[in-house]
């Protein structure tokens, strides 16, 4: 039997194609050559050497165009006894990507410089998507795939190979990122790279941009951020209004601060010593905490209508110094709210750990605010709020979990050791113990507190963990195996 | 073979089973734990019933049976029965396995453990269709027996007249096919196809009308420009099952024996068991790849791909295939790829035998270690297809094994290229692209199934480890 040549084959596949009825087989010219004789045989027949000659083609090289497009990542693949345990912790369906385990996730292989195993990465697509711009250039690759080339970021530099010639083409985080950190160092420069670029920017980035100028504002911020009262945005004009609050002796902090002295009720108090009462008058409207733990909306309310406003404008309206103001709130949560606040924005954490210590406990609820970024870029002012605005001792009660969530998203790292083993041998961590400790939170409260426990501590905390019932820890275990795997304690280093 | 807890985890249909089990993991609920030790474990739950659940499980390869009503494979019992196991925290009896342990083992497919004991009344998992036991009595009337044999015969011939009648309607109908034009079969495929597959059921072609109802689906899975290709290739493959059954005495015996297995005479499990003259392969096995499809009939198709891990003459590759009722949810999938297990597995007669049954499990089903490098290249693995199918020309998928290949990307689309780039495969690209990470690595030794026109991977050695298919 020979070669059947192509052009005979196509004539045979096209009669097929078009009906043998009109358009006859050509058998006898496709079949000349064959042993056989070829008037013997039947169409049947052709179609089935036909078919089987298709299925015997040859293959060629891969197409014209095909390409190795492989996104570099100088990162390190986390080591294989993770994965496993990444997979389990994350890509159950009952586990949203944005859920404080993966979040403590993302963030620790952020700061170790870790990504995950690329055959992971499929897998774990809802918690890249979510995620990407943690998890190296490999994730974000991948979790940008599919948008238009043009949406696309052309680069994917690493934040510190950023400068001010570059910056604009760099992935929205690691942009926030450059900014903030250049604003700490050069505020001026920081607004004016953020003015320069911002016409061209997507409101969402335009919003990201706002927000990492949030450290140092001055007066010298006003002029940009006013203008943008025009912005087609609604959401770029509530940050800029946000920001504006925020100026110190700005035409915003000057209304506001008339309408808080307005709001508020001096009085006098006490038998033998007199002393100044100060009483916030809240909206009639405004709801009161119906359970304990629960954060008060009063609070978050004076919080966040008054935050701006310098403590010592508000001290000097009310006549009184700073430390005397604060006692003269003692017996009103909403105003202490508002201080903590404002100490905690103002970076005043002596003011901050009096509030703290000797009037309201929760007092870090209210500082925290909330914001889902990270105000605070450096690990030492992190600690130095930390030992100001945390007192797990004196806490009555654990925080609800989604209060202590805001904390771990307030800063982005676990807390310093000492307020995190105070944390651990504190009354409100032992009322997970108790039965009286809601059921439905158990669960998600041990998850948030391993997220925010240090390495150092995690041992430990997982001992604590074996006290409870192993169905609600299983998932907290789960992470803190991670998390140890991904950034062992210093000393197993 | 300790229970693994990872094991466990992998076979639980879900999260919340695991939670569930969890909380029967205490010995409160549980009347009764036993083992023996040919690593069965068994145990009486405590359930919502009045009378308790029988959990039994073979540790050897995962097996269990559970007799409480949940419509979850594994059952939280059988979960919790496991993990205890596992834990090893609560203690088990030690003993012989009752009655109700040893009859649930009587059932299973030899193999397992304990299956020696059992043996006399070995019987396949329900699951195995097309290898259905036929009982057979112990003792019989010699003449009910001769009786029975001449209505066997009887029936057998009638099958096979039935069979070719349906045969030439499947020859007529591709010839209306043809002289219709494709082109207007296309559009009706679906309709078209339904019709002769009801002729094929009602002609006791079981196996050819299956072909004939994925024609339409596997036709428009194609890209839009192969798709008359496709359907040209698929209508000749018919054309040629059918006139290979015709031709069967004319044929070699391994031929023949696939033809038939083809069309759809079933094979039994017994009987090849019993075949003296089948195919037996006694060697290590690794999993390489697994497929659980949905069968338009409700059954769950499982196929279990294994690569030998010994030196031998082949078979190289074995797959097995077994059949659960959709309604059963989310099982019978005992094996994860890149385990390793010893057995003797006897081989459907072919001439490129790859469908095979498990004869005798002599070890523990494990981890395995690295798979072994394949001998050929990319242009070599692809010269093994041609063979495999110029042997067996109607062959499905058939395994391909390759090492120092590259796969690179065009667009969407993937290809698996020798280290040269001068030769190629196109990858299947599955919705979560779990391929893509694969994309730009050199030097990966791979299994995948080739169907003719798109290569699905199973299993992979790179520079970066191990990556399996989802």
């Amino acid at each position: 039997m020979s070669a059947i040549d192509d052009a005979a084959m196509d004539s045979l596949a096209r009669s097929f194609l078009l009906g043998t009825a009109r358009n006859p087989a050509p058998l006898g010219t496709a079949f000349k050559d064959m042993a056989t004789a070829s008037d013997s045989l039947s169409e049947l027949t052709a179609l089935a050497l036909l078919g089987q000659r298709m299925r015997f083609r040859k293959h060629g090289p891969p197409p014209a165009g095909s390409a190795v497009d492989v996104v570099e990542d100088a990162r390190t693949i986390v080591p294989d006894a993770v994965r496993q345990r990444m997979r389990r912790l994350l890509s159950g369906k009952d586990t949203p990507a944005s859920d404080i385990a993966a979040l403590a996730l993302a963030d620790v292989l952020h700061r170790c410089r870790l990504r995950p195993h690329p055959f992971d990465v499929p897998r774990l697509a809802a918690f890249v998507k979510a995620h990407g711009d943690l998890l190296g250039a490999y994730a974000a690759a991948w979790a940008e795939r599919g948008q238009e080339r043009d949406e696309r970021a052309t680069g994917y530099f690493d934040s510190d190979a950023l400068d001010a010639t570059n910056w604009t083409s760099a992935r929205p985080a690691a942009r926030a990122e450059f900014i903030a950190a250049l604003r700490t160092r050069e505020p001026d420069r920081a607004r004016e790279l953020v003015e320069a670029s911002f016409a061209n920017d997507a409101a969402p980035v335009r919003v990201r941009m706002l927000s990492a100028l949030a450290a140092g504002l001055s007066q010298a911020d006003a002029p940009f951020l006013e203008s943008l009262a025009k912005d087609r945005a609604p959401s770029v004009r509530e940050e800029a209004q946000r920001l504006l609050k925020f100026i110190p002796g700005g035409a915003a902090a000057e209304g506001r601060l008339r309408d808080l002295i307005e709001r508020t009720k001096s009085s006098n108090a006490g038998l033998l010593r007199r002393r100044k009462a100060l009483t916030l008058e809240l909206p009639a409207n405004l709801q009161r905490a119906m359970h304990p733990g629960a954060v008060d909306p009063a609070r978050r309310w004076a919080a966040d209508e008054y935050a701006g406003i310098g403590l010592d404008a508000m001290a000097a309206a009310f006549g009184l110094p700073v430390a005397d103001m604060i006692a003269a709130a003692a017996k009103d949560s909403a105003l202490l709210a508002l201080f903590a606040r404002q100490a905690s924005i103002e970076r005043r954490f002596d003011v901050l750990v009096e509030i703290v210590r000797d009037h309201a406990a929760d007092a870090w609820i209210d500082a925290i605010g909330t914001g889902e970024v990270a105000e605070f870029r450096d690990d030492a002012t992190i600690d130095a709020w930390c030992a100001a605005a945390l007192a797990p001792q004196l806490w009555p009660l654990l925080p609800y979990p989604m209060v202590l969530e805001g904390l771990y998203r307030f800063l982005r790292r676990p807390l310093p050791e000492p307020q995190a083993r105070e944390l651990l041998k504190s009354k409100a961590f032992a009322s997970l113990r108790d039965a009286s400790y809601p059921t439905a939170f158990l669960g998600w409260s041990c998850l948030v507190i391993a997220a925010l426990m240090p390495p150092v501590l995690r041992s430990e905390l997982q001992t604590a963990f074996s006290h409870l019932p192993p169905d609600e820890t299983s998932r907290a275990n789960l992470l803190l195996d991670c998390l140890t795997l991904l950034d062992p304690p210093q000393s197993s280093r | 073979m300790p229970i693994e807890l990872s094991k466990i985890e992998e076979l639980a249909p879900d999260q919340g089973s695991l939670a569930a089990a969890a909380k029967l993991k205490k010995p409160g609920p549980w009347s009764l734990l036993g083992c023996d030790s040919a690593g069965l474990i068994w145990g009486e739950c405590q359930g919502s019933g009045s009378s308790p659940y029988r959990v039994m499980c073979s540790e050897a390869d995962y097996g269990y049976k559970c007799t409480c009503p949940s419509r979850k494979f594994p059952c939280k019992h059988s979960l919790a029965l496991m993990w205890m196991r596992a834990d090893g925290a609560i203690p088990f009896t030690q003993g012989t396995a009752p009655d109700w342990v040893n009859d649930w083992l009587a059932r299973r497919k030899p193999g397992a453990s304990g299956a020696k004991q059992a043996a006399p009344a070995d019987k396949p998992k329900a699951s195995a269709a097309q290898a259905e036991i036929v009982e057979q009595p112990e003792r019989e009337d010699p003449k009910a027996a001769a009786r029975a044999a001449a209505q066997r015969e009887r029936n057998r011939a009638e099958r096979e007249a039935s069979i070719l009648a349906g045969l030439d309607e499947l020859d007529t109908w591709i010839s209306d096919a043809l002289q219709a034009g494709l082109a207007s079969f296309m559009p009706a495929a679906a309709e078209r196809c339904r019709k002769i597959v009801q002729r094929l059921v009602d002609a006791k072609a079981p196996g050819l009308a299956g072909l004939v109802e994925r024609l339409p689906a596997d036709v428009f899975s194609a890209p839009e420009a192969s798709r008359t290709d496709r359907l040209i290739e698929r209508l000749a493959t018919l054309h040629l099952v059918a006139s290979a059954y015709r031709n069967q005495d004319r044929l070699p015996d391994a031929v023949k024996a696939d033809i038939r297995q083809v069309i759809g005479w079933p094979v039994t499990r017994e009987g090849l068991l019993a075949d003296t003259e089948a195919l037996r392969v006694r060697d290590r096995w690794m999993v390489v790849s697994t497929v659980v499809e949905v069968q338009a009939d409700k059954l769950r198709r499982i196929e279990t791909w294994l690569s030998r891990l010994g030196e031998g003459a082949a078979p190289r590759f074995a797959v097995l295939i077994d059949f659960v009722p959709v309604s059963l949810g989310k099982s019978g999938v005992t094996y994860t790829t890149g385990e390793v297990f010893e057995a003797e597995l006897v081989f459907f007669r072919s001439p490129a035998p790859l469908r095979a049954v498990i004869a005798e499990q002599t070890g523990p089903t494990k981890s395995g270690g690295a798979w072994p490098q394949p001998p050929d290249d990319v242009a070599a693995a692809i010269g093994r297809l041609r063979e495999i199918l110029a042997s067996r020309p109607w062959a499905g998928d058939m395994p391909f094994a390759a090492r120092g290949a590259r796969v690179v990307a065009s667009g969407p689309s993937v290809w698996l290229t020798d280290a040269a780039g001068s030769i190629s495969l196109p990858v299947r690209v599955d919705e979560d692209d779990a391929v893509l990470p694969l994309v730009g690595l050199d030097g990966i030794d791979v299994f995948g199934r080739w169907d003719g026109h798109v290569l699905s991977l199973g299993l992979c050695e790179t520079p970066l480890g191990r990556w399996t298919a989802p």
